[in-house]
């Protein structure tokens, strides 16, 4: 399906179940977003009354005043968010119903346990999840969670010789976790460390095309701007350059730089047969014949070109047990639906997400895991 | 004098990792030809289950069924990997061959038991291209090993010898033509 007639698919869908949901929850929206407004004004003045009196009068009980609007700040920011779940729950399970059966979870998903196991992010500490989606496509258990692993990194700063404590971000994106059309008995971990010139292009073209459409997209994408970043970006992820780091104190080399992952010791590296995919895969498994099981030559070559279909940079993929589950690294927001500041009634906004839905389920398809065929 | 230990460690513990390394490659060649082993195996194995379903429709390919049979009992007792990869090649033509005929018998088609062993052959089938991808690539380490300086010299001193690829069979190489199975 081309992108106009996605566009007149999206146009009927909205029409049809849609805006009968929307118009109700408009008069609603505006309501909230006018009590809100008013407290968030009220919030903001007592603040400033309490700052303002305090460096006027230099009278320590006027700061009380901060009290109460801290209060409101966190009442108002819990409404807005359970507006925001209300939408989500409502509105954008509407859409996921074109697709299957599912719900909007409140619940986790993906622990952080779980995703530690991986060893994918050695360092990560927290995790914030924004989404998380649950249901069945095709027959097929789907969970999708829209989530951010950080860590908090000490810098010093040198002018100033002190430390500040910044927020590092391991991971932000997408994890899609399903069933695997293959009887499958192990574990297999896909690392990516390097994704090539071509795959960077790829992955601003897709990244913009939301935006701005698929031809300017390909234009920007393969401008020579693009080019010479790409280039630059690709010729940054090769050993040793990697190891050269770049700060406010000029270039500096950092061989002692510990790996990203933790792999777990009874995986073994595997190496396959495609030297362009071993550039850019670190791949590990407990079992050597069942890794190339599944990662067939094909599997391989879809891979590769994954951002073909879905926009994101690194992606890292883990398999096991009957279950596949792909980190997509990316700096789209998903599912972005609710904001009480801005009119349900945008149409905009939920073809957005339609195009961004099609994209994830068009990614089961890629890689024919809706199917019982071999890779 | 420290340059001479330094010349004499160097010439120690030099052919010593490259030992080692042979070893170990030598070692990763023999755990694929155990994988490979075992996925034959359960081929071996499942090929009586569909051969005896088979016979009882298939009267016209008695002579096929009676080769994959020898065939079949031969190489369970093969215990050279030349003469495994050898007689793999050929079980394997006659079983795609006896998958192929399958289709002129639509009763058999239909059996249920029969689509189970079909769907399991597949999968087992699945699994020597897998064993057979990991042999090769652990045989060509071997063989780099074993053919470049200077790894080749200590390869020799040992008796390490390049091993044979699991290569394709010709008939499986060749593009299906759809009128063929049609």
């Amino acid at each position: 399906m081309d992108k106009t007639e996605l566009h007149k698919k999206f146009e009927q869908i909205y029409s049809q179940k849609l805006e009968p949901k929307i118009i109700p929850l408009e008069q609603e929206r505006k309501g909230s977003s006018n009590v809100l407004n008013t407290w968030g004004w009220i919030a903001c003045l007592l603040f400033l009354i309490s700052i303002g009196g305090f460096l006027l009068f230099k009278k320590a009980n006027i700061l009380i005043l901060v009290i109460p609007a801290f209060i409101i700040f966190l009442i108002v920011g819990k409404k807005q968010n359970d507006f925001r779940r209300k939408i989500k729950h409502q509105l954008l399970m509407e859409i996921f119903s074109l697709f299957g059966q599912f719900n909007y979870s409140d619940k986790e998903l993906i622990t952080e346990k779980e995703i530690r196991k991986t060893g994918l992010f050695r360092y990560f500490r927290h995790k914030t999840d924004d989404d998380r989606i649950t249901g069945n496509y095709k027959g097929m258990d789907v969970m999708l969670v829209e989530t951010k692993l950080t860590h908090a990194e000490k810098r010093s700063n040198n002018y100033q010789k002190n430390i500040n404590e910044n927020e590092a971000i391991d991971f932000k994106g997408l994890i899609v976790k399903t069933v695997l059309n293959k009887p499958y008995k192990g574990k297999t971990l896909l690392h990516q460390k390097a994704i090539g010139q071509t795959g960077q292009k790829q992955a601003i073209k897709s990244f913009l095309s939301e935006d701005f459409g698929d031809e300017k997209a390909d234009k920007i994408a393969n401008s020579k701007v693009v080019d010479v970043v790409t280039g630059v970006l690709s010729f940054a992820e090769k050993i040793p350059v990697k190891n050269v780091k770049l700060s406010s104190d000029g270039l500096s080399f950092d061989f002692g730089r510990e790996k990203e992952t933790n792999i777990d010791r009874k995986l073994k590296e595997v190496t396959l047969e495609d030297p362009e995919f071993n550039q850019m895969y670190d791949v590990y498994s407990d079992d050597q014949v069942e890794a190339r099981y599944i990662i067939t030559p094909t599997f391989m070559e879809r891979l590769k070109n994954i951002r073909e279909v879905i926009g994101g940079f690194d992606v890292h993929c883990m398999i096991e047990d009957k279950y596949i589950t792909l980190f997509i690294s990316t700096p789209v927001n998903f599912f972005e639906v609710g904001d009480v500041s801005v009119p349900l009634d945008n149409k905009q906004i939920y073809e957005k997400v339609f195009i961004q839905l099609i994209s994830i389920f068009n990614l089961i398809h890629y890689f024919k895991l809706d199917k019982k065929l071999g890779l | 004098m420290e340059i001479l230990l330094l010349i004499v460690a160097v010439a120690v513990i030099g052919p010593y990792l490259v030992y080692i390394q042979l070893i170990q490659k030598k070692n990763k060649v023999k755990e694929a030809e155990g994988s490979i082993d075992v996925q034959l195996k359960k081929r071996y194995d499942l090929i009586p289950n569909i051969l005896t379903i088979a016979k009882k429709f298939m009267e016209h390919e008695k002579s096929l069924i009676e080769d994959i049979t020898k065939l079949r009992m031969r190489a369970a007792s093969a215990q050279d990997m030349s003469e495994k990869i050898k007689l793999d090649n050929t079980i394997k033509g006659k079983m795609d061959q006896l998958m192929v005929n399958v289709e002129n018998y639509p009763q058999l088609k239909s059996d249920a038991t029969m689509v189970q062993a079909m769907q399991t052959y597949a999968e087992v089938e699945e699994h020597i291209a897998a064993a057979r991808r990991f042999y090769n690539s652990a045989v060509n380490d071997l063989n780099n090993a074993v053919e470049i300086f200077p790894s080749s010299v200590i390869a020799g001193m040992l008796n390490i010898k390049a091993k044979p690829f699991f290569e394709v069979q010709e008939s499986e190489r060749k593009s299906i033509n759809a009128a063929d199975i049609l």
